[in-house]
């Protein structure tokens, strides 16, 4: 059953053209010429009840701005969308009951007051009944561990602790849906995964559908069976994070150091190397390697490198999120 | 339209805006230190203008203090923020969390408002006492406190209607700071409770009746002074009622064209 659906969704905005050249703060005071954006251009998706969709795009592709339309703040240039059967931005208040929203660069926590009467108060705002809300409030309490600091002025809290109060906020009243828009920006490893631990936890027990907009790929690896990305406003790839990464990235990196006053030249070294193996840059001190996974063990080509070459240090990564999100991109221009 | 529906989120609301004003200790002692400050210097003022003489253009010394002491005391609650208010959410983009609760936006901000001014309500009813006793304010007698207080009401949803109008702006323009610090100073000088209507040459008089100001400010105080009773009454009433018409009218039209401009700053 699907419980989001988005249908051609087209976000246009408009601002004052801004004169050039002489007297031009003046001339920009009168003139009339605006420029239009397309922050958002054709988007359609459906997402069903119980699932965690990672929707992703570089900075500016138009990720927030579908989420504010799809949460009712937008209302849309054209296009449809119905979230829990609700038109959001025609139902604003009954759909807000319906979605939890965190964003992860605002708050909704009441600034200068204790976290506890920013939770009570939404418990007022959604009439969640007595009892409800104390176990809510109990159980949210203890999965986010926010016992210590649950009458500290919001004003006071470390960002990790404001984003478990936001994420306790969004959750108090049971909604069906959580949208998520970079949920653990700027935060730790610890808090990262205690976050990421939290979604998992909510959408197993409660079967919450959680849209999640993130630039970190291991929040979308631990959490989204599927993903969503967009580019200049407009769907690029909509399919299982699996598919993606064989697709479009399916080589890992292996970065060297090698031992200071090694008198060949790296490249010298290195030259030569089997299939699946490329060298992607050389530096003085080291180089990176690509290593195709198909043919070539990982295990064996660090092993086959160090034959070679006198490394001191190395790490395997896996490429990050912009850059499968570039590939993905450059693929669809092709195609076009 | 302004959700004035008497439910439960609509207290929290205003109850949690109140709390947040009044966890600032100093702050929260200043607001009546100054308050009993300038109804002090505002009776020295007039005392010196009045040189000794009992009345002014008719106007006895003892009626101009006392409708200048409760234009000055109403004038804190009468005071409304809420233009700042929703400017700030504005600018600031956190009108998109406002947009995501299960409330309307004017009624979230009204409510705040309405916390505000109970904040304020506690400044002005500790002076009452210390200005009856000073003599600047003669006890109330039920005849007058009656239609007062509703006067008083009125002038409030005049207030609140008008500066939400203004507020509004702030989906277009947004920085409304100079219309708004202009209105501010035009509003406490054109509602006629620094300067009495009945000092101001007839032309300005004339233009004022048809401004909302007075309604929001001097029509009420004129009523407590006694400046008007009887049957006079029903021309203030009906004056206000009018404008809450008019106002209202304006914020639903205004408010509904504002939905579809919302951009939210900041990402």
């Amino acid at each position: 059953m699907s419980i989001i659906e988005a249908r051609d969704l087209v976000k246009t905005f408009r601002r004052t053209k801004r004169a050039e050249g002489r007297f031009s703060a003046v001339r920009t005071l009168f003139t009339r010429e605006t420029v239009d954006t397309k922050a958002v251009d054709g988007v359609s998706f459906t997402i069903d009840e119980g699932e965690i969709v990672g929707y992703l795009g570089p900075n500016g592709a138009g990720k927030s701005t579908t989420i504010k339309m799809l949460t009712g703040i937008l209302v849309p240039t054209s296009g449809s969308a119905t979230v829990a059967g609700l038109v959001p931005w025609d139902n604003r208040e009954r759909n807000a009951r319906n979605i939890g929203v965190v964003f992860g660069q605002r708050s909704q926590l009441w600034w200068d007051l204790p976290l506890d009467e920013s939770f009570q108060l939404i418990g007022t705002m959604y009439q969640i009944p007595p009892e409800r809300f104390q176990a809510n409030l109990a159980m949210l309490t203890e999965l986010l561990d926010m016992e210590p600091f649950l009458q500290t002025p919001v004003r006071q809290l470390s960002l990790g602790q404001r984003m478990r109060g936001d994420l306790a906020a969004a959750m108090l009243y049971e909604p069906r849906i959580l949208f998520l828009d970079e949920p653990t920006v700027g935060l730790d490893v610890v808090a990262k995964e205690r976050m990421r631990t939290f979604i998992e936890e909510i959408n197993r027990t409660r079967q919450t559908t959680v849209v999640l907009t993130t630039h970190d790929l291991d929040d979308v690896e631990r959490l989204c069976r599927r993903i969503v990305i967009i580019d200049h406003g407009r769907v690029v790839f909509d399919g299982e994070t699996q598919d993606l990464r064989h697709r479009f990235a399916p080589h890992r990196l292996l970065d060297i150091v090698v031992e200071p006053g090694t008198t060949v030249p790296v490249a010298t070294l290195l030259a030569g190397l089997p299939p699946g193996l490329a060298v992607m840059d050389e530096r003085e001190a080291g180089a990176t390697i690509s290593i195709d996974p198909e043919i070539v063990r990982p295990a064996d080509a660090i092993a086959l490198i160090a034959g070679r070459v006198p490394v001191i240090d190395l790490t395997v990564r896996e490429p990050d999120l912009d850059g499968i999100i570039r590939q993905v991109y450059a693929a669809e221009e092709g195609l076009a | 339209m302004i959700a004035l529906r008497p439910n439960p989120a609509w207290f929290g609301m205003a109850r949690i805006a109140a709390r947040s004003l009044t966890i600032y200790r100093f702050q929260h002692l200043w607001g009546f230190v100054s308050l009993g400050l300038q109804l002090f210097l505002m009776r020295a003022v007039w005392e010196a203008a009045y040189g000794g003489r009992d009345s002014i253009d008719g106007v006895a010394i003892r009626t101009q203090i006392v409708f200048l002491t409760i234009a000055l005391l109403q004038g804190r609650l009468l005071n409304i923020q809420i233009a700042w208010s929703i400017q700030g959410q504005v600018e600031s983009g956190k009108v998109a969390i406002d947009l995501i609760r299960p409330m309307g936006f004017l009624g979230q901000m009204t409510a705040r408002e309405v916390g505000r001014t109970f904040r304020n309500l506690t400044y002005v009813l500790s002076l009452i006492p210390l200005a009856l006793l000073l003599g600047s304010l003669r006890p109330p007698d039920p005849f007058t406190m009656l239609p007062y207080g509703a006067s008083l009401l009125l002038a409030y949803v005049v207030g609140l209607l008008t500066w939400t109008l203004v507020g509004l702006m702030s989906f277009w323009l947004l920085q409304i700071n100079a219309i708004r610090a202009m209105l501010q100073m035009l509003s406490t000088f054109l509602a006629g409770t620094l300067v009495p209507l009945w000092f101001m040459p007839d032309a300005l008089r004339t233009v004022l009746t048809f401004l909302p100001f007075q309604a929001a400010g001097f029509l009420p105080a004129a009523i407590y002074s006694g400046q008007v009773h009887g049957l006079a009454l029903v021309q203030p009433f009906a004056v206000q009622l009018a404008w809450i018409v008019i106002l209202g009218l304006a914020v639903r039209v205004v408010w509904g064209r504002a939905q579809r401009k919302i951009v939210v700053q900041g990402g």
